[in-house]
């Protein structure tokens, strides 16, 4: 796939703990198609999953990060590198050049603004010797126009993902920094299963698992943090705890077993899910 | 995971204080796990077809303590049973007993 089509993803933020985000509104849309809802953050990250009508970035889970871009649908942009490094290009001439397009633009503005006036002026009967010219006012009106992505970044955001060796360091870092590395295999067990995943914290699990847009169903499942297969004892506590909570929310409380062996190529018979739910007695 | 000594309460409890029929315990083969079976007074879920026996793993919830059955063990009791669905018969430090369905795999919300 061409790096132009891909979706760009952002990692935001300093160390290991990059927070994924996108901010083009053609590709929220695209992932969206390919059963990644994310959460809208923008504006008021505090609350994000509570409030619906929040608009860009969108936040995602690393383990979405992780697996879009190993599935070859997006590419990362290393958020604030990707600023100093495309600042650092601009040369003097281009800077120069800015300038001179500014200045052009304000002179264009300039005779029209003067024009509009005159036009009014005639249209009101006075001659437009009365109504003195203030410089100041003219000035105060100039509109600056800043445009809404910067080409420089872009540039530097195609760069970086036309660059194998930095997709691949970044991956890693992102998925070092992951607190459960099993999580990343349940993720994508449940995808190979066609299920719409959005973090599980309102519910006490790692996942939520939709049969499908989250718009049109409910949630079927709460998965829990990975378990390792062999070793992990499942926490009786949890089950009891767990499962009444889910019972009350209508959702299975899934548990998921990671066989160890890592950097295998990993398939779905990997990870055993097991769905508990109270029996309705006792 | 050596249950045996929680056997006997659950036995109890599902005959006198749930009401089921034809109750009685198994030891599973090369393990020391114990299993329970019998037949419940009514249908346990509206997703069944039918009345049948069910299959009854009694456990020991303590509280500093999550126990010993890994996801591996629960594999192997089903591997074994051939049945759809284990009830884990979670054994309190009070003697109450409380049920909770465990299925392989992913599966759906029961219908009310």
């Amino acid at each position: 796939m061409d790096g132009s089509n891909k979706i760009g993803i952002s990692l935001v933020g300093s160390g290991n703990g990059r927070i994924p985000l996108v901010f083009d509104i053609n590709d929220i849309k695209k992932l969206r198609d390919i059963g990644v809802a994310g959460i809208l953050s923008g504006t008021l990250p505090s609350a994000a999953q509570q409030n619906g009508f929040l608009s860009v970035p969108l936040r995602l889970m690393v383990e979405e990060a992780l697996w879009l871009t190993e599935t070859g649908v997006a590419f990362f942009i290393s958020g604030p590198e990707s600023v100093t490094t495309a600042a650092e290009t601009v040369t003097s001439s281009e800077m120069e050049r800015a300038r001179q397009e500014l200045e052009h633009s304000f002179a264009e503005q300039r005779v029209f603004k003067r024009q509009q006036h005159a036009e009014k002026m005639a249209r009101l009967g006075l001659s437009n010797a009365e109504g003195k010219e203030t410089p100041a006012l003219l000035e105060s009106s100039l509109f600056v126009e800043i445009p809404s992505a910067s080409s420089l970044i872009s540039n530097e955001a195609k760069r970086q993902g036309n660059d194998p060796a930095q997709q691949q360091k970044l991956w890693h870092k992102l998925k070092d920094g992951c607190t459960n590395p099993g999580d990343y295999r349940v993720y994508k067990a449940l995808k190979q299963q066609n299920y719409f995943l959005s973090p599980g914290a309102r519910f006490g699990g790692r996942f939520i698992a939709y049969p499908g847009d989250p718009l049109r169903y409910h949630s079927h499942m709460t998965v829990q943090p990975a378990l390792d297969y062999r070793r992990d004892p499942l926490n009786l506590l949890q089950v009891v705890s767990g499962g009444r909570l889910g019972t009350g929310v209508k959702k299975l409380w899934v548990v998921a077993g990671v066989r160890a062996h890592e950097e295998q190529e990993d398939i779905e018979s990997d990870v055993s899910f097991f769905s508990i739910e109270w029996a309705g007695f006792g | 995971m050596d249950n045996s000594e929680l056997v006997e309460l659950v036995k109890t409890n599902l005959s006198h204080q749930q009401l089921w029929d034809s109750v009685r315990s198994f030891k599973l083969s090369n393990s020391d796990t114990w299993m329970v079976n019998g037949l419940p007074p009514h249908k346990l879920s509206n997703d069944d077809e039918e009345l049948e026996t069910e299959w009854i793993l009694p456990v020991e919830l303590q509280q500093y303590n999550s126990g010993n059955m890994t996801l591996e063990m629960a594999d192997q009791f089903f591997a074994e049973l051939k049945c759809r669905r284990i009830i884990l018969g979670i054994v309190n430090d009070d003697g109450t007993v409380v049920y909770y369905f465990m299925y392989k795999g992913l599966h759906k919300p029961k219908k009310n």
